[in-house]
């Protein structure tokens, strides 16, 4: 059998054996499941409110000024998902790179296991072939929950345009998964101590996921007041635009400073699939790719270089033959 | 008993300045003391010169009626909201770290044998530690909040009044109450678990569940929303079930109630006033009656775990 098929299918078998992956695994699911759940009574109330506003207009016969229905579209539901494989769905990509290198480094097998007539590149493609299998399980086993759980809450069946976008959506969450997934099983073949390098992973997601994209947020005039600071000040979009390119230099900064995170990437891109993102509610897919082509190319680039620093950290022996 | 334990705290508060780990997560948590009073006061400036855009954007259209600039009277001790964003997020896993490294680090050098078969008790021992982690948390949040009280002298370009002192003084103890708890979950399973990836993991996902599922599920926050330091949702959803779980389940969902405490103490303008707001706030004093709670079942936990722990154990898994 190839080398690297057998590799991968041990991969695949030692990760589903795993309690730490199947812990997250089965976290990041339950909390799909909630999610959905959650923006689902969110509507309803969105829509109970709605009608009683209809009622009491209807009451005091203003007919006319009766607002727009709230609009349902279910790939909407789904924006707490998005920022939770963000967050789990990192942890998860770390973990399985972790584990990767844990259960070889030490024991002295990677040595043992280069002392047989395999290329060192079979070993990691071997590896990344059954971690992204692993993944992409995981995630279409999300993709399976989302499905059902719409269906049931709500008897909405995804159009095939829609169900086209969640795809999309979850292989650009596969390709971010397995950056970190990279990034993680480099790092921690390289950092002598396996409990210092997951820490310093950690420190590492903590600050591409969570510190860059909120001080980016916070830097964001809009996101100062509740409910929007232009929208308190009765300014439309175009005119947002104009007042804001006065400011270019701030904004450049914190433009910047946010495509410095993949995280920041991947949740452009899914908005703009999913519909989240103002304006991209209904659009072609070919459209959304036309607009979000530099997200998803800068999320790529990223990822091959994770994949590069992975196979350079393997091909150096100081790394495998210094142990733990 | 009491020089023991004074011992092994003093120990304890030694080596976790010698560990890289923590070295690198303080520097982080130190960095960005500096920076969010930096960022704060920056985004407050082009804010306001964007309000000042607006106006005459407003005013160029004829339009007589010009909304009031909202960042008008905020407290200085406002641009320092992004603290406490830093605190639950950077603060609590450094927390965390401090927590589990504590007790991990004697279990992973087999050291943990040795000290039992002197005459030290396990619950010297544990108490040793417990005070030996206070120690390093107030050290860090002293530290902190000395950072966030000249920063702010040196860009307000006055000094603080003692109203505004306290009220720094409020939030920083809050915070250290906030840490002392993920530190002693920390503890509380390193201490339980089998392998030492599982002592951080658990603690880590209970840290995800705290920060950010318990908002989403009481106030039908997005997930990462109290990532901002201004809540920008509009309103909480009104139907039965949000109400029903803003009462049953929101003052256990101690991330909100840290964060609105802070607000409160950070971006009220005068100190009777947040005092008047904490007592009238009922949902933020149960929550921090809650937060205190928690530290103590995570404190007595550990000590009820060390009890039970075997000494004898052959090594720690993986």
């Amino acid at each position: 059998m190839n080398p690297v098929i057998t590799i991968a299918k041990k991969e695949y078998l030692d990760a589903i054996k795993n309690k730490l992956f199947l812990i997250l695994a089965l976290f990041l699911i339950v909390l799909t499941v909630i999610s959905i759940i959650v923006a689902s009574f969110d509507f309803q109330s969105k829509v109970a409110d709605y009608n009683i506003s209809v009622q009491i207009l209807k009451n005091v016969g203003k007919v006319a000024e009766i607002p727009p229905i709230p609009e349902f579209y279910p790939l909407t539901m789904l924006r707490g998902v998005i920022d939770y494989l963000e967050i789990i769905g990192a942890i998860i990509g770390i973990i399985l790179g972790y584990l990767s290198v844990a259960k070889e480094k030490g024991k002295n097998i990677l040595q043992l296991i280069l002392s047989r007539p395999l290329k060192r590149s079979a070993i990691i493609s071997g590896k990344i072939v059954g971690n992204s299998l692993l993944l992409l399980t995981v995630l279409l086993i999300v993709e399976i929950f989302i499905y059902f759980i719409t269906w049931s809450l709500g008897k909405v069946m995804f159009l095939p345009a829609e169900f086209l976008k969640l795809s999309l959506t979850l292989f650009l969450s596969y390709l971010y998964i397995l950056f970190f997934y990279c990034l993680s099983s480099a790092l921690s073949i390289s950092i002598k101590s396996l409990p210092n390098a997951l820490i310093i992973i950690f420190a590492i997601w903590l600050i591409i996921v969570l510190i860059i994209p909120q001080i980016g947020d916070t830097m964001d005039p809009d996101n100062q007041i509740p409910g929007g600071f232009f929208q308190s000040m009765h300014i439309a979009k175009p005119q947002e635009k104009e007042i804001l390119a006065k400011f270019s230099t701030y904004e450049t900064t914190r433009n910047a400073l946010e495509e410095s995170s993949v995280t920041k990437h991947y949740e452009r891109a899914s908005f703009a699939l999913l519909g989240i993102t103002p304006g991209y509610n209904g659009k072609n897919t070919g459209l959304i790719f036309h607009d979000e082509w530099k997200n998803i190319a800068w999320q790529l680039g990223y990822l091959i270089t994770a994949l590069l620093f992975q196979y350079v950290v393997l091909s150096k022996n100081n790394f495998i033959l210094g142990g733990d | 008993m009491t020089s023991r334990i004074d011992i092994i705290a003093k120990n304890e508060f030694k080596t976790l300045f010698k560990e890289n780990t923590f070295t690198v997560l303080l520097i982080i948590f130190i960095l960005m003391t500096i920076f969010s009073t930096y960022i704060g006061w920056s985004a407050k400036n082009t804010i306001i010169n964007v309000y000042q855009e607006t106006v005459k954007e407003i005013s160029l259209k004829g339009i007589k009626e010009i909304p009031p600039n909202p960042f008008t009277g905020t407290p200085d001790l406002s641009i320092l909201k992004n603290m406490i964003v830093y605190v639950f997020l950077i603060g609590s896993l450094l927390a965390l770290v401090i927590g589990n490294n504590a007790f991990i680090r004697d279990r992973r050098s087999g050291v943990l044998r040795i000290i039992f078969s002197k005459f030290i008790s396990k619950q010297t021992y544990i108490f040793g530690k417990i005070v030996g982690i206070f120690e390093t948390l107030l050290f860090v949040i002293f530290i902190s909040f000395l950072l966030s009280l000249f920063s702010t002298v040196l860009i307000s370009g006055h000094f603080l009044t003692p109203i505004e002192i306290l009220k720094l003084s409020g939030f920083y103890a809050i915070s250290l109450v906030y840490l002392l708890i993920f530190s002693m979950v920390g503890l509380y399973f390193a201490i339980n678990s089998d392998g030492e990836s599982i002592a951080l993991l658990i603690p880590v996902i209970i840290w995800v569940i705290i920060t950010f599922v318990m908002p989403q599920i009481t106030s039908s926050l997005v997930p990462t929303a109290l990532l901002n330091p201004t809540n920008i949702q509009a309103v909480t959803p009104h139907s039965n079930y949000f109400h029903i779980l803003q009462i049953v389940i929101r003052p256990f969902s101690i991330s909100e109630s840290y964060k609105e405490i802070s607000d409160i103490l950070l971006e009220t303008n005068s100190g009777i006033n947040a005092i008047s707001i904490l007592q009238t706030k009922f949902q933020n004093a149960v929550g921090l009656i809650i937060m205190f709670s928690y530290l103590g079942i995570s404190m007595f936990g550990s000590i009820y775990a060390i009890n039970k722990f075997n000494s004898c154990e052959e090594g720690l898994s993986e």
